[in-house]
């Protein structure tokens, strides 16, 4: 049973990974091969995932309604919002226009799903215009810092901020956009190289470990 | 009640105002710059955002741009300018046009934006002068399947019809084939379709993110691996602009540089009570 559970997961994903990483630097066309076939294996693997993922999430709330456990009514509008788009889905074949005609489908992602998701993140601008007011204290030197980088940032980058910066630090010879474009260009770029670096050696540790099988928390708990 | 005492009062009744003034204050804000828009006059555009007009503007006519339109309704007011300003701008010099997307809900932006883009242009014709793909869940398997063989991914277009068989796809095999793609996306896609795809296969890249975003791109784009980047709602106005076709994005704008200062104005303001109410 062992071998079932232990040992044929970790050589699958072994192989698999070793052969992967080996096709990226070999030019024979078996390798070409084997890199379409598992593309096409795993936009298959997709698709059952999603199937997966909307039976799991509808047992979730069919059983938190069934309960009637706390914010149950929110799982009832999982349902609907989920019918609202997979009928007219079902009706109009997946396509969102008929010529030039809005079909069934087309007409609930204008109108309720484009519409919701449009009104969610307009909400942001005024919880960040809160946040900004209440939270963002300058109290050291490193905040004052940026502060005045965003402040330098927002003038280079609008209209109105490079008006304001003409008309007040003229005295200064500089001009925003140079300004905006040193600290883009220079302190954010090298703050971002050093993240990416950092991360891609991660990533590199992170693989080697799933490849030698002593990363296994893919295959549950044990 | 002394001066003092009421100048103390004042100040830390500023310290914690109530957030539905703040509410009320960012409403109206948007709402006059939006209605009423005060038409500032537009900055220079970004070095970044003429390359990719420069790149469109310079391709041979007839040139296959393959666009990745990963935009959903949330972040299309940054993105959709973006979009449609160089759509447009394809069409008008007559190039060939592919649209997909890796966001399953970008399926409504992707036609809508080809849609609205062509129709300015009522001579082109779908099928020959532009396509829209259906949707691919992995992205990852996908640009890499098309670095190799274009139709082993993508046999039918959105429509169910052969893609191999559509004029607008005539020449094209693989990724290397085409002139140049662009990635408009609110995601680190970009990242993976540099990685992933055009240093692997090698074709001019460009993209579209989200103001943000902008940011995370420099190292790309000091190495060349990204030929040019539109960067927010700006981004999108700058094209526009190069392109003499003011549209939404010069138009949002205005909304944008006043929705800017007003959140510097509410730093300052919050912080000046601070340090104020220390001072007494």
């Amino acid at each position: 049973m062992i071998l079932f559970k232990k040992y044929l997961p970790i050589a699958v994903c072994s192989g698999v990974g070793f052969v992967t990483l080996l096709t990226y630097y070999s030019p024979h066309p078996a390798a070409g091969n084997f890199l379409d076939g598992a593309s096409r294996w795993s936009n298959i693997i997709y698709a059952f995932a999603f199937v997966l993922g909307l039976l799991s999430m509808f047992v979730r709330h069919y059983g938190k309604i069934k309960r009637q456990s706390e914010g149950w009514g929110y799982s009832v509008f999982v349902f609907i919002g989920f019918f609202i788009v997979f009928i007219p889905a079902l009706v109009s074949r997946g396509q969102l226009l008929n010529g030039t005609e809005l079909t069934s489908l087309g007409w609930s992602f204008k109108f309720v799903y484009s519409a919701l998701m449009s009104t969610m993140f307009s909400v942001l601008a005024f919880y960040m215009a809160s946040i900004l007011y209440r939270s963002f204290r300058i109290r050291s030197w490193q905040t004052m810092v940026l502060a005045l980088s965003a402040f330098v940032v927002i003038a280079g980058k609008v209209p109105l901020g490079q008006l304001l910066w003409d008309k007040l630090l003229w005295w200064t010879g500089v001009d925003a956009g140079q300004v905006v474009q040193w600290l883009m260009s220079v302190p954010a770029v090298a703050g971002r190289r050093a993240i990416m670096l950092g991360i891609a050696v991660g990533v590199v540790a992170a693989s080697l470990k799933l490849i030698f099988g002593l990363e296994r928390q893919y295959m549950g708990k044990q | 009640m002394t001066f003092k005492a009421k100048a103390r009062a004042f100040l830390d009744s500023l310290a914690v105002l109530d957030r539905r003034l703040i509410f009320a204050l960012v409403a109206v804000t948007l709402g006059v710059a939006v209605s009423l828009p005060p038409r500032l006059p537009a900055s220079p555009a970004d070095a970044d955002v003429k390359k990719v007009f420069d790149l469109v503007e310079n391709l041979p006519e007839n040139s296959f741009i393959l666009v990745s339109a990963d935009l959903d309704p949330a972040n299309a007011p940054e993105l959709l300018p973006q979009a449609k300003a160089m759509l447009k701008h394809a069409f008008r010099k007559n190039h060939r046009v592919a649209v997909l997307y890796f966001s399953a809900s970008a399926a409504g932006v992707a036609e809508e934006l080809l849609r609205e883009s062509a129709r300015e242009y009522p001579a082109k014709e779908y099928g020959r002068d532009y396509v829209l793909l259906p949707y691919m869940p992995d992205y990852a398997a996908a640009l890499t399947q098309m670095g190799s063989d274009f139709y082993g991914i993508y046999d039918t277009d959105s429509r169910g019809a052969q893609l191999k068989t559509l004029p607008v796809m005539s020449g094209i095999s693989r990724l290397a084939d085409v002139n140049l793609a662009v990635v408009f996306c609110a995601t680190t896609l970009l990242d993976n379709w540099v990685t992933l795809a055009s240093d692997r296969f090698g074709f001019k890249l460009a993209g579209g993110v989200t103001a943000v975003l902008q940011p995370r791109y420099g190292p790309y784009l000091q190495t060349g691996q990204l030929a040019g980047l539109l960067g927010g709602m700006k981004g999108g106005a700058d094209y526009e602009t190069l392109l003499g076709a003011p549209a939404s994005g010069a138009a949002g704008l205005d909304a944008l540089n006043i929705a800017n200062f007003l959140a510097l104005a509410l730093i300052l303001c919050a912080n000046a009570a601070l340090w104020l109410r220390r001072l007494l």
